[in-house]
């Protein structure tokens, strides 16, 4: 509600008004008041406005604004202004305005009155925050809604590129198998040919053979990882995967393995096989880490509840830190021989068994692998 | 069927192809070899060949539709497939044609060899029954289809007459000295894999003695008078479990 009131004629408009000083300038203080709407604004009676002035009853930190704008209209920089401001109402609540106010002067130029109109907008004012607010959280939404987007994104090309990956295996796997067929058949053949050849030939025919046993196995493995691993789950005892998987990925000689697993671990719901291939995995990649012997330690304990950690740790060289965001990347590997699969191959199949794996390390110190899965419900007490 | 297994060899990569032939030669096989499909189709036409080995993949007709046609041209032909591109449909759909397996490349030869040499040994079909008359048109019948045939006819002898390496044993139900399932008892004991097919004439008095008989591993009961195509049928089928069996293993 705004009211102007110009001196010495006090418009009946129905607005509210407000007092200017002149005291700078040595003009009168105090313009009659209209009071009508006055406290419908401010809350204040004329009376009681006249013996305030603008800067007590203005919020601080607007003082020194409207001030400028007072001045301004004083050395006739401009005839009018107009600006937002605080007031403090009689009951000591901030009002915003929007003030418009224009200098009257006399014929010869001297300051007459300001006429002031004052609008209340302090509604307009919690609307114009409430969108600042908005916008904001907004703002923040769609930042948050764009990260995760872009993970989205880089997991649907992490996808693609495995695709691909795992046809080029596929197709190239394939083909390596004719020749090694031919080979096989060759060494076959050569070995029924001549059952009494010399020793040195038949140790050569058997490394050969070897070779093609070992070719097929990579062959076997790179079509496997492609493959998508459809999982037969069944109730497995911990401590008895993990002693398989050391017999099936033996420990060299210079290596000491610690089994710390305890005999009453909870069953885990898995794919047997599956799991004793990441065990062995880690296993194997510990080994290779300590090429002139150390220890290991196996070790797993209840994580939260409802799922068991199984840990790998080595004493070996350990992890660099600029390796450990890529370590289970296909094809990542910083090993001389291997495709740099296992850990790749490893995850894949941790995570179709509803687990994870994580892995710690310390560059000179060693490395831990843990390997995170579900305990079967019904043994959760 | 004669002495030395026929084996046909087809495979459009030749040293593939060409190595197996030595191989198989020096076991003392007769064999043949064809470069594609279609020349395969053509041997079998002309001669008879007791298995036929054929790569998957080759150039026109695939090794499983060469399956399917030589199975066509004779029903029972032992016919097994070879790949490098091991995939599940794949051997599915070979089997599904008839092949008795799906061989992965590299081959393992030893396991090959083992499986034709099973088939070359495991050719006669034995039948032990006391009735002469059945006994020699019914041989008449098999010898006249390829099958070689031993004529057991007292039970007695039966368990010094069987060597364990027939394809399947026709054993009469009711026999002078004992019935079907006692002698079968017998034979399980020292032969527990030993194909045994049953006949009989006397269904319904026989009933238990088959029942019985089935529970320890006979395949089936025919009831006489054999109806032919029926009896040959069922010799296939058992041959073929039998062999896929031995192979898969």
């Amino acid at each position: 509600l705004v009211l102007v009131v110009r001196h010495p004629i006090i418009s009946l408009l129905g607005l509210s008004v407000l007092a200017s000083g002149f005291s700078s300038l040595g003009l009168p203080y105090a313009i009659p008041l209209k009071t009508l709407l006055c406290q419908g604004v401010l809350g204040y009676l004329p009376e009681e406005l006249k013996s305030r002035t603008w800067q007590e009853i203005s919020y601080p930190d607007d003082i020194e604004a409207t001030q400028a704008e007072v001045d301004a209209l004083l050395s006739g920089k401009k005839a009018s202004a107009r600006f937002t401001k605080r007031y403090f109402h009689k009951n000591g609540a901030i009002i915003w305005t929007d003030v418009s106010t224009a200098l009257r002067r006399d014929a010869e130029g001297k300051p007459l009155y300001f006429l002031t109109s004052v609008l209340d907008i302090t509604q307009r004012k919690q609307a114009e925050e409430e969108i600042r607010k908005l916008n904001t959280e907004l703002e923040e939404r769609v930042a948050a809604r764009t990260r995760e987007l872009e993970i989205a994104q880089e997991q649907l090309v992490r996808q693609e590129k495995l695709a691909i990956l795992g046809q080029l295996a596929g197709s190239v796997g394939h083909e390596l198998r004719n020749p090694l067929g031919v080979i096989g058949n060759a060494v076959f053949f050569l070995r029924q040919f001549q059952p009494d050849a010399d020793d040195k030939v038949k140790e050569y025919l058997g490394i050969i053979e070897a070779q093609v046993h070992t070719a097929d196995k990579i062959i076997h493995d790179l079509l496997n990882f492609g493959r998508s691993n459809s999982v037969i789950l069944e109730p497995v005892q911990v401590s008895q995967l993990v002693k398989d998987a050391l017999l099936r990925f033996p420990t060299p000689g210079n290596v000491r393995v610690v089994n710390n697993l305890p005999d009453n671990l909870p069953e885990l719901k898995i794919d047997r096989q599956q799991i004793i291939q990441v065990v062995g995995n880690l296993l194997v990649n510990a080994y290779q880490a300590m090429p002139s012997g150390g220890e290991i330690i196996l070790s797993a304990q209840q994580a939260e509840m409802g799922w068991l950690s199984i840990s790998v740790r080595d004493h070996g060289v350990g992890i660099l830190p600029e390796n450990m965001a890529k370590l289970f990347e296909p094809l990542f590997t910083t090993k001389a021989r291997g495709m740099g699969l296992g850990l790749a191959v490893s995850q894949k199949l941790t995570e179709a068994n509803g687990g994870k794996i994580t892995a710690f390390s310390e560059p000179g110190a060693g490395s831990t692998f843990v390997i995170t899965l579900p305990i079967i419900e019904e043994l959760i007490t | 069927m004669n002495d030395a297994l026929r084996i046909l060899i087809v495979d459009d990569d030749r040293y593939m192809a060409s190595t197996l032939i030595d191989i198989l030669n020096m076991q003392g096989y007769h064999t043949e070899l064809a470069y594609s499909p279609e020349d395969a189709l053509e041997l079998a036409r002309q001669a008879e060949f007791d298995c036929v080995i054929s790569d998957i993949v080759m150039q026109g007709m695939s090794g499983v539709a060469l399956c399917a046609a030589l199975r066509q041209l004779q029903p029972e032909m032992v016919v097994i497939l070879m790949t490098a591109y091991a995939s599940e449909q794949q051997s599915a759909k070979g089997l599904e044609k008839g092949a008795l397996a799906v061989l992965n490349k590299p081959l393992d030869l030893a396991h090959l060899l083992q499986f034709l040499d099973f088939l070359k040994k495991t050719q006669t079909i034995a039948i032990v029954d006391d009735d002469p008359e059945f006994c020699r048109t019914l041989s008449n019948i098999l010898t006249s289809r390829g099958y070689s045939v031993k004529l057991i006819l007292d039970d007695r002898e039966a368990l010094d007459s069987i060597s364990g390496n027939e394809q399947v044993i026709l054993l009469d139900m009711k026999l002078n000295n004992a019935s079907g399932d006692e002698v079968l008892r017998k034979i399980r004991q020292r032969y527990p894999n030993l194909p045994v097919l049953l006949v009989t004439g006397y269904g319904v008095e026989m009933a238990s003695a088959i029942a019985r008989a089935l529970a320890i591993d006979a395949y089936a009961c025919l009831y006489k008078p054999l109806v032919v195509p029926e009896l040959l049928k069922t010799l296939a089928e058992i041959r073929s479990r039998h062999l896929k069996k031995v192979l898969s293993h």
